[in-house]
């Protein structure tokens, strides 16, 4: 055991020429902590893939009280992430990755599906466009119907459901989203 | 018993050979380092090279003008102040939109990712990424992070040996304790090694961004758009601190970085 001691002794002298910070680590088992997670299977919470709403990344929510807007809605403990900027809703381009270190669980993404939720009341202003039907056919021509269909996605606040479905299995984003009518994304860079 | 202990004290005396081998600029930290310029420069090169065979470098002309603006304003600040004939500072910018980070190699050449830009809303806020990225080459924390890892080997291994001369533990233990001495070198020295650095990176970043006539108060509001504490990673396990904490720090040494952005504002006119 002595010799033990020793050997403790010299790491807390590394420990200690290593500066400004010098704390003592709380517990020697956070890795094995950080190790289980990364190795069990999906979670279903969002942490298999990355996405951007227009080049705009989702990241973690680490306060969710400070969004007035989610108050009301009734499954927050699932809204994990949102987006860094409000963004306007002409055009959104979504965009896929998924996680190195997950990759063996969801595989690689073949497709993916997103569900806009509003939390304000939205106005939803459709216009009609022609389109061929082509289940329903005239002497062998698809007919032309007419469908509702919306150009823009109505500024508010939502929560964006982000599904992801990989090769292997499935995960889900829940992102509080901001849409504004102008980008309030700077042009900066 | 006696073996085992001379084999101890040899290692305090290397480990107290190394220390005071050179001190961090600004922040004047004692350092371990073992590698020499020549083969710093080496290293950078190398470790650039594999960089680049991987990520495709952006053809985005504003952000290169930008960055390479913003990076030679501070890099003229280091030249004046710093003898940094051994370095050629070079600015890249990759295009990797999942990837919000920058890095800088020994040697000088610093490559920023696309990933990063909807986090930057000014010049002063690159110039708090650029700046940080600039102090890690010019402290020289790549090499010293290689000699802190052979040190930290090789007191592992001394534990080890520690563990293995104990005949009243049973071999299954043994081999169980030999893995905990791994893992306490990883949470105990390594890791905290590691933000140690990332901390005097802020510090030595901002004062040279700062001398640059860009506004230190950037940091904070840079750092504030980041997830403050990860659910997933807590920092003791991890490589870098929390925004918060970074922050914290950063906050204690505002007033005197405004007083050098002021004196050095009313220089530039």
């Amino acid at each position: 055991m002595k010799k033990i001691a020793l050997g403790l002794i010299t790491l807390l002298m590394l420990q200690g020429c290593n500066s400004h910070d010098a704390k003592l680590i709380k517990t020697f088992l956070v890795n094995d902590v950080f190790k289980k997670y990364n190795n069990t299977t999906i979670a279903y919470e969002g942490y298999a893939f990355n996405a951007t709403l227009n080049d705009i990344p989702i990241i973690e929510i680490s306060n969710k009280d400070k969004i007035k807007s989610l108050e009301g809605y009734l499954d927050i403990a699932s809204v994990r992430w949102r987006l860094l900027k409000p963004i306007n809703g002409k055009d959104i381009k979504v965009q896929l990755q998924r996680r190195r270190i997950k990759e063996h669980d969801i595989g690689k993404i073949k497709s993916y599906e997103v569900k806009y939720n509003p939390l304000t009341e939205i106005k939803i202003e459709t216009k009609k466009i022609r389109v061929e039907d082509k289940s329903i056919l005239v002497n062998g021509s698809a007919m032309i119907i007419y469908k509702d269909v919306i150009d823009r996605v109505p500024v508010g606040d939502y929560v964006v459901s982000v599904t992801a479905r990989g090769s292997k299995n499935w995960d889900r984003k829940e992102v509080f989203v901001q849409i504004r009518e102008e980008d309030n994304v700077s042009k900066f860079l | 018993m006696f073996q085992s202990f001379f084999k101890y004290l040899l290692s305090l005396l290397l480990f107290f050979t190394f220390i005071g081998c050179s001190k961090a600029p600004i922040t004047n930290r004692n350092q371990i380092i073992t590698t020499d310029k020549s083969k710093e420069l080496a290293l950078g090169k190398k470790m650039s090279n594999r960089i680049l065979r991987r990520t495709t470098i952006s053809k985005n002309k504003k952000a290169i003008d930008i960055v390479n603006e913003v990076g030679m304003k501070i890099v003229k600040v280091v030249n004046q102040d710093y003898n940094t004939t051994n370095y050629e500072w070079k600015f890249t910018v990759l295009d990797d939109k999942f990837k919000a980070s920058a890095v800088c190699l020994p040697g000088g050449r610093v490559f920023i990712y696309s990933g990063l830009f909807p986090y930057l809303d000014n010049k002063d806020e690159l110039a708090v990424v650029l700046g940080h990225e600039i102090a890690h080459a010019l402290a020289r924390h790549k090499v010293e992070r290689k000699a802190s890892s052979i040190m930290s080997n090789f007191s592992a291994s001394i534990i080890k040996i520690l563990i293995d001369e104990d005949k009243s533990i049973l071999k299954i233990q043994k081999d169980r304790e030999k893995n905990r001495a791994d893992e306490m070198m990883k949470e105990w020295v390594v890791l905290p090694y590691s933000r140690t650095h990332e901390y005097e990176a802020d510090h030595i970043g901002l004062v040279l961004s700062t001398k640059a006539g860009y506004n230190p108060k950037a940091f904070l509001s840079f750092w504030r758009k980041f997830p403050q504490e990860s659910i997933v990673k807590p920092e003791y396990s991890s490589t870098h601190p929390t925004p918060v904490n970074r922050m914290k720090k950063i906050e204690a040494l505002m007033p005197s970085l405004m007083l050098l952005y002021n004196k050095d504002s009313k220089e530039h006119f």
